[in-house]
C-alpha cells in the first residue's frame, strides 16, 4: 500500500473523526487565547510599556529591564534565597510525603487511615492568609514555638524575626499545609500496583519490609521523577504572597525572594510593567532550562521522564 | 433528561465565559446617560480670545435666597449631564448610603446644576490597586481623585496628561473655571503649588480656606498611664523626658510595651525623629535636599531606639508591626503611647470595641534633644492638600465637568458644601457658621458627613472639623504645634520629569531596601553596618544622583 502524505492521512482522519475534532474547538480556542496569545505580551520586557500606547508605539528600550534587575546589589542574594526555599522545601517535602504515603498504604485499619487521611488533608483548605496568622501568632515574641524553643535556649526570642530561623519556619509551615495533600497522587499510584507482583514477592519469601523495597518502591520510580521534574521546573517561583505575609525588613536577608522584590519595588507604589515582566520572563527562562535538564537527566537515570 | 439539560448548561457556561473577558466593561462606558446638553456634542474649542463674555447663573445660597454667580457654562442645564467620579476615600462617610451621591449636598447641586454625579467607590482596602487599574481601562471616569502621596500615575501627572489619560487643564480653567481662578489670582502662594514646573493646570487641587489645616498628627500617650509615672502630657519634651517616663511605665508594669514603633523603625510621619532634624526620606535645609539616614541625626536617633530595645521599651519584634497598633492590641492596652491622628485622641471606642474607662490618648510635643529646641520635620501645615481631581481626557462634557468642580471653589457654594443645608449647620454670632448636632452628636459622625455635607469639600473650611474637636484632640494639635514646624519637610507639589522619575525609582529601589533593613537590625543590635559604612554603602549606591534629582525639582519648585 502507497503511504499516504500527511494531508491525506489528516484529511481521512477529519472526516472519520468529524464530532471530536468539533470537540477539540474550544480546548484549542482556550489554550490559543488564554496561554500562546498573551506571551506576545513579553514583549513589554524590552519596551517601556505604557498601556495608552499599546505593544506596537511604546518606545523599545532593549535589555534595560534586565540591566535593572541584575544590576541590582541584591541580585545574587534575592537569587540565593529563591534557589534555597525552594530546594529546602523540595529536600524536605518529598521524601516526608512519600514516606507518609508509604506508611498509610501499609495501614490496615481502614477506618484509622481515613481519619489519619482527612487529618493530614485539612490544612491544604485552609486559607493562605490564615495559615500565615497562626505562624506569626505561633513564632513571634511571646508565642507558643517562640516559647518552647526559649526553653531549651532560655531566651525567648522572635523567631520569626530571627533571619536565621526564617527560611525554616516559612519551609515547615508549607510542609505542614500541604503534606497530606500531596499524598493523594502517590497513594493513587500505589493503588495501581498488581497485587501478582507482592503475591510473587511473598512467594519468594519477602516480608513486608522488602516487599515496600522491592516492589512498592520501584513502582514508585515513575511517579515520583515526574514529580520531582514539576517540581524543579517551578523552582524559581516562590510563592510571594506567603513571603510577604510573613517577612519583615530584618530578615530580607533569608527571606526576600525575586517575586517579593518584584512587588516591592516593581509593583506596589509604581505599576511598572515592564520592569516585572522583564523579571517574570527570566524567572520563566531559567524555570525553563531546569526543567529540561532534569528532564534529560532523569530520563539517562531513571528510564522515566515526562516527555 | 434533565440532567442532560444542565450538563449541556454548564457546558454551554464553560465555552461563554472563555470569551467574556474580552468584552468591554459596559458599565464604565454607560456614564454619559443624558443626552446632548446646550454645548456637548462637538469637542470644546478653547480659544483665549473673544470668550470674555460673563456667565452668571442663579444659586440658593445656605440661607435660602437666591443669589447671581459667576460660572462657567449656564446653570441648570437644559438637560441633564452625568458625570462619572472615581472616589477611593470614604465608605465610612458612604455609611448606609449606596454612594456618595445620595447625601443631601448632591442631590442639592443636581437640583441646581442639572449635573447628576456618579460617584465609584473603589472596595475598601482596594484603593490603590484600583487606582493603578484605572489606567488599564478602555474609558476613565469623567473626573478621577489622585492623590500626590498615594493615588499617582506613576510617572507622575504631567506624564499622564502627555501619555493621553488626563486633560491639561491650562488652557479650560480661565475660560470654565472663574471661581479657581480668582482664587488662584488671589492667593499666589496656592497658585505656586497648584501648577507644574512649567506653569500649566493639571488639575482642581483640594484647598483649605483662611488659615488651612494645621498638622493633625502626632505623637501620643495614654495620660492616664502617664500622670501613674509623674508626667502630664506637656512635661514630654525632651527625648530625656519620654525615656524616664517610658522606662518608669515599664518598670512599674503599667504596659506590656510602652512604645509601638512601626517595622520600618520611624513612625508615619517621622514623629520621632524630628527633633534630631532628620526624617527616613529626603529632607531639605534651607533649600538644599539631604537624604536623612545620611546625616548624623539618624543615627543618633537609631542608637536612642537601639538603647529602648535594650531596656524593653519597644516591641522585641517590632519588626513585624505595621504602620499603627492593630485594634485588639490597643483594647487589651499593650502599648502606652504610639503615634496618631488627632481624630484618634480622646476615642473610646477602637474597632467597634470599648477601651478602659479612664482610656485617654492624648497628643504629645514633638520630642527634641533640649528643651527650647525646635523639631523642624512634622506632619505640614496645609493650605493646598495633596489630594486633587483629574478630569479624563475621555471626558465627552470637559465644559461642564470642569464648570462644575469649579462651582466647589466659590464662596456661596462652598459654604454649602462645606456646612450642608437647613439644620445642618447653626450660625454663630460672629456670623460664621459650625455644623450642628445632628453631625457632631450622631452616633456615626463620619457617616453624618457623608449624608449632610460634602465630606471632603473641595474647597475647605478647616474650622469645620476643628469646632468639632474634643478637648483631648483640642490639647493633641497644640501640643504637635507647640515646639516644631516643618521647616524641614519637601512640599508634595515637587515633581519631576517621566525621566527623572523613573531613574530616582530605579536608585532608590534598592537604596529604601538597604535602609530599612538596616534600620530595623540596628535597632535591634544585629547589623553589620556601623554608622560610617552604613553611609558609605547609601552613597555607593548612588544617594547622590537621587540627592541631584531631588534638588533639581525642588529648585524648579523654588523658582516656579
Amino acid at each position: 500500500m502507497v503511504k499516504k502524505t500527511f494531508r491525506q492521512r489528516l484529511v481521512r482522519d477529519f472526516k472519520m473523526n468529524k464530532a471530536i475534532y468539533l470537540m477539540l474547538i474550544p480546548v484549542l480556542v482556550y489554550f490559543i487565547g488564554y496561554h500562546y496569545v498573551p506571551m506576545l505580551g513579553l514583549i513589554t520586557a524590552f519596551q517601556d510599556y505604557k498601556i495608552k500606547l499599546g505593544y506596537f508605539k511604546s518606545p523599545f528600550v532593549g535589555l534595560k529591564h534586565f540591566q535593572r534587575f541584575f544590576g541590582s546589589m541584591y541580585f545574587w542574594r534575592l537569587l540565593k534565597n529563591t534557589f534555597s526555599i525552594s530546594i529546602q522545601d523540595i529536600l524536605w517535602s518529598f521524601p516526608l510525603t512519600i514516606t507518609l504515603a508509604l506508611l498509610l498504604n501499609e495501614l490496615k485499619n481502614k477506618h484509622f487511615k481515613k481519619f489519619i487521611q482527612t487529618i493530614t488533608y485539612l490544612p491544604y483548605f485552609i486559607s493562605m492568609i490564615v495559615v500565615c496568622g497562626l505562624v506569626m501568632d505561633f513564632t513571634k515574641a511571646g508565642g507558643l514555638i517562640s516559647t518552647i524553643v526559649g526553653l531549651f535556649t532560655g531566651t525567648s526570642e522572635s523567631l520569626l524575626t530571627n533571619p536565621k530561623y526564617f527560611q525554616a519556619i516559612f519551609v515547615g509551615s508549607g510542609i505542614w499545609q500541604h503534606l497530606g495533600y500531596g499524598t493523594i497522587i502517590y497513594i493513587s499510584a500505589l493503588a495501581a500496583i498488581n497485587p501478582d507482583l507482592y503475591e510473587a514477592a511473598r512467594i519468594d519469601g519477602a516480608g513486608r519490609w522488602k516487599q515496600m523495597w522491592h516492589v512498592t518502591l520501584p513502582s514508585l520510580i515513575p511517579t515520583i521523577v515526574v514529580m520531582l521534574v514539576l517540581r524543579i521546573g517551578s523552582i524559581m517561583s516562590v510563592s510571594y504572597q506567603k513571603i510577604i505575609l510573613l517577612y519583615s525588613p530584618s530578615v530580607y536577608e533569608t527571606a526576600d525572594v525575586i517575586s517579593a522584590y518584584v512587588y516591592r519595588v516593581g509593583l506596589q507604589e509604581r505599576s511598572e510593567y515592564s520592569f516585572s515582566t522583564a523579571v517574570g520572563l527570566f524567572q520563566s527562562v531559567v524555570n525553563l532550562v531546569l526543567i529540561i535538564a532534569a528532564n534529560k537527566l532523569s530520563k539517562k537515570l531513571t528510564d522515566s521522564s515526562l516527555w | 433528561m434533565k440532567k442532560r439539560i444542565v450538563s449541556a448548561a454548564l457546558a454551554l457556561a464553560m465555552v461563554m465565559s472563555l470569551f467574556t473577558g474580552c468584552g468591554n466593561n459596559s458599565s464604565q462606558s454607560g456614564s454619559n446617560s443624558g443626552s446632548a446638553a446646550s454645548t456637548a456634542g462637538s469637542p470644546v474649542t478653547v480659544s483665549n480670545s473673544g470668550s470674555d463674555e460673563v456667565i452668571k447663573s442663579n444659586f440658593t445660597d445656605i440661607e435660602g435666597n437666591t443669589v447671581e454667580i459667576q460660572t462657567g457654562v449656564q446653570f441648570p442645564l437644559k438637560e441633564e449631564v452625568t458625570l462619572t467620579f472615581w472616589y477611593p476615600v470614604g465608605w465610612n462617610y458612604v455609611g448606609e448610603m449606596s454612594a456618595l451621591q445620595e447625601g443631601e449636598v448632591w442631590q442639592f447641586m443636581k437640583e441646581q446644576t442639572n449635573v447628576n454625579i456618579e460617584f465609584i467607590h473603589p472596595a475598601s482596602g482596594t484603593e490603590t490597586e484600583a487606582y493603578s487599574l484605572l489606567y488599564a481601562q478602555d474609558r476613565l471616569p469623567d473626573i478621577i481623585y489622585s492623590d500626590l502621596n498615594k493615588f499617582e500615575y506613576p510617572a507622575g501627572p504631567t506624564a499622564a496628561v502627555a501619555d493621553g489619560y488626563f486633560l491639561d487643564l491650562t488652557d479650560y480653567i480661565p475660560k470654565y473655571a472663574p471661581n479657581y481662578s480668582a482664587l488662584l489670582a488671589a492667593n499666589p502662594d496656592v497658585a505656586k503649588d497648584v501648577k507644574t514646573d512649567e506653569g500649566k493646570l493639571l488639575s482642581f487641587f483640594h484647598i483649605y480656606s483662611g488659615i488651612g489645616k494645621a498638622c493633625n498628627q502626632g505623637p501620643s500617650i495614654r495620660t492616664e498611664i502617664l500622670e501613674k509615672v509623674g508626667y502630664t502630657p506637656d512635661q514630654l519634651v525632651t527625648y530625656d523626658d519620654w525615656h524616664d517616663a517610658l522606662l518608669k511605665i515599664k518598670q512599674q508594669g503599667l504596659c506590656e510595651v510602652p512604645l509601638f514603633i512601626p517595622k520600618e523603625g520611624v513612625m508615619d510621619y517621622q514623629e520621632l525623629c524630628g527633633g534630631y532634624g532628620v526624617a527616613q526620606n529626603f529632607i531639605q535645609i534651607d533649600g538644599t535636599v539631604k537624604y536623612g539616614p545620611c546625616e548624623p541625626g539618624y543615627m543618633e536617633y537609631i542608637n536612642m531606639l537601639n538603647q529602648w530595645y535594650k531596656e524593653g521599651l519597644i516591641d522585641t519584634d517590632f519588626a513585624l508591626n505595621n504602620r499603627d497598633p492593630e485594634e485588639g492590641d490597643v483594647i487589651n492596652g499593650k502599648y502606652a503611647a504610639w503615634w496618631s491622628f488627632c481624630s484618634w485622641n480622646g476615642r473610646k471606642k477602637w474597632g467597634g470595641k470599648g477601651v478602659a474607662d479612664d482610656f485617654n490618648l492624648v497628643g504629645t510635643a514633638i520630642p527634641v534633644k533640649t528643651k527650647g529646641e525646635k523639631a523642624h520635620y512634622r506632619c505640614p501645615d496645609t493650605i493646598v492638600n495633596s489630594y486633587n481631581y483629574h478630569i479624563s481626557a475621555d471626558c465627552k462634557y470637559p465644559d461642564i465637568a470642569i464648570a462644575y468642580m469649579d462651582l466647589f471653589y466659590n464662596e456661596v457654594v462652598s459654604l454649602i458644601a462645606n456646612y450642608g443645608l437647613g439644620d445642618s449647620h447653626v450660625k454663630n454670632a460672629d456670623g460664621t457658621y459650625s455644623w450642628s448636632d445632628k453631625i457632631n452628636g450622631a452616633t456615626d459622625p463620619s457617616a453624618a458627613r457623608g449624608k449632610y455635607v460634602c465630606p471632603t469639600a473641595f474647597y475647605e473650611n478647616y474650622t469645620r472639623v476643628s469646632d468639632s474637636w474634643t478637648e483631648p484632640q483640642k490639647i493633641s494639635q497644640k501640643n504637635w504645634l507647640a515646639t516644631s514646624d516643618s521647616a524641614y519637610v519637601i512640599p508634595v507639589y515637587v515633581s519631576m520629569t517621566a525621566e527623572e522619575n523613573e531613574e530616582f525609582a530605579s536608585i532608590m529601589g534598592d537604596i529604601t531596601t538597604f535602609v530599612q533593613e538596616e534600620s530595623a537590625k540596628m535597632i535591634a543590635g544585629n547589623s553589620s553596618y556601623n554608622a560610617d559604612t552604613f553611609v558609605a554603602k547609601i552613597k555607593e549606591l548612588g544617594i547622590e544622583k537621587a540627592i541631584k534629582l531631588k534638588q533639581a525639582a525642588l529648585d524648579r519648585y523654588n523658582s516656579r
